[in-house]
């Protein structure tokens, strides 16, 4: 298997573990609950 | 050459609609929609999305079922997104005080220019609610988007956009384009690029939303500002030639979805992204014979051919003329794979070569031909095409659900208003 080859599994690997993370958020209703705590993470504010 | 076949098993494909089915109907029960009509519209918006994943997983086309969704959602979404502006505020105006109070909703589309200052300088340029509030805010809609973007990739622009639906429903309305678009310079197909650029710079240095005051056609079905200066007057002459010329005329000339494939910063934010999504269109060049009927069938100039160098020696009729390939900008609609006569075109995962086929011997051992079956049900499920279409279908139906029902309530409910009044009418 070519080094490309392994890369490119472990990509798809990487990607699909960050959606079995993500997808269960989105379609979680998130209206507050955990979006506080990543804009706790990152706060922002005005111009 | 030879012509491929796109087609997957009944049970195959049963089992995905079946999949999709559940899912969307827990969707549907965990609403708890306590309205007649609106349960009856969430009904039929389930079914049609069952049937469309049958269909594109039985015919290996999404035309005409994509198609349909992608056109009903945004038209929707239009309906019902100025129905509330009105309901709320009594016109689809953008006053000062709702800017003041930041309660504008975030569109998706505006995202690229909010990035670079909310990295570098931690501030939200745009007046919306920076959690989540009445419309969303800032990081519901970021991680709809994001999440979206991750599961589909460019799929995001044929399957999951609020607004892509509007010139696509547009440049369905001819049977032929009354204006070519095959001599179109090549460069052009990098406009969305140097929009994007702009707006993102300008929008960094002046801290302000370059896209939507000054150029976002979309400003035409959703909100726009007070015109009383003569600054408003000329934004409000620029948005107004944009949104007709982009998402009206120009589409119905040519065919082509073009505020989607020449202008959307958000459309190629997400090109140059692409390698954060394995799902691709792959063109298998030993099927393909050259004829360009997928360059013209693109609706986003995303297929791109290069004339082949023949020799005298073999040019004739049968020889491969040109050298076909799909650019970073393709949002996989399907469209191509229908219009090939080849079936050269086709979902695909980076890294995961053509799928294999599954006609087996009858050679084999008695075992082998009894899990014939399940095994060729099992690759077909988790072959590129269904893996699509199963993500896409699923996402397209959360982010459309709300407003199709809704449009389509709205819709039984003056049916079932008419049909008292029209039996009178009969009667007397």
């Amino acid at each position: 298997m070519k080094l490309s080859a392994r890369l490119k599994t472990v990509a798809v690997i990487i990607w699909a573990l960050a959606l079995a993370v993500l997808v269960p958020f989105f379609f979680y209703n998130y209206s507050g609950g955990w979006l506080q705590s990543v804009a706790a993470f990152w706060p922002l504010s005005r111009p | 050459m030879t012509v491929r076949k796109r087609r997957k098993s009944i049970l195959t494909c049963t089992i995905v609609s079946v999949l999709v089915l559940l899912l969307l109907s827990t969707f549907v029960m965990s609403q708890q929609v306590v309205d007649d009509t609106r349960l009856a519209a969430s009904g039929i918006w389930t079914l049609y999305l069952t049937l469309m994943t049958f269909m594109i997983l039985r015919t290996g086309r999404t035309r005409p079922w994509r198609s349909i969704f992608f056109v009903v959602f945004a038209f929707s979404f239009v309906f019902i997104f100025i129905s509330d502006l009105v309901a709320e505020r009594g016109s689809m105006q953008l006053t000062r005080e709702v800017i003041e109070a930041n309660d504008t909703p975030l569109c998706p589309v505006a995202i690229p220019q909010l990035i670079l200052p909310a990295l570098l300088r931690k501030l939200l340029i745009f007046p919306t609610q920076i959690v989540s509030g009445h419309y969303g805010g800032f990081w519901a809609i970021f991680f709809m988007w994001l999440v979206g973007f991750l599961a589909m990739g460019k799929g995001w622009c044929s399957w999951g956009c609020f607004f892509g639906g509007i010139d696509e429903g547009f440049s369905k309305v001819l049977r032929k384009p009354l204006l070519n678009m095959k001599k179109m310079p090549p460069r052009l197909r990098y406009l969305p690029y140097a929009v994007l650029l702009v707006v993102v710079v300008w929008s960094f240095l002046a801290l302000e939303p370059s896209y939507c005051i000054w150029f976002c056609p979309l400003k035409l079905v959703t909100e726009y500002p007070a015109v009383d200066n003569p600054v408003a007057y000329l934004q409000a002459i620029i948005f107004i030639t944009l949104g007709i010329g982009l998402l009206v005329i120009l589409p119905i000339l040519t065919k082509k979805r073009m505020q989607c494939g020449l202008f959307c910063p958000l459309g190629a934010l997400q090109s140059l992204a692409r390698p954060l999504n394995p799902y691709r269109v792959r063109i298998d060049h030993d099927a393909c014979d050259g004829c360009r009927k997928c360059e013209a069938a693109c609706p986003t100039f995303s297929v791109v051919t290069r004339r082949l160098q023949t020799s005298p020696a073999n040019s004739g009729p049968s020889t491969k003329r040109f050298l076909t390939k799909i650019d970073r900008s393709c949002t996989h609609c399907g469209e191509c794979m229908a219009a090939c006569p080849q079936g050269a075109i086709e979902y695909a995962l980076v890294g995961v070569p053509r799928t294999r086929s599954f006609d087996l011997d009858n050679a084999q051992p008695w075992w082998k031909r009894l899990l014939r079956v399940p095994r060729q049900v099992f690759f077909e499920i988790f072959e590129a095409r269904t893996l699509f279409v199963l993500t896409a279908v699923t996402f397209g139906a959360t982010l459309s659900g709300n407003f199709v029902t809704r449009t389509l309530a709205e819709l039984i409910g003056v049916v079932v208003r008419l049909i008292p009044a029209l039996s009178g009418l009969g009667g007397a």
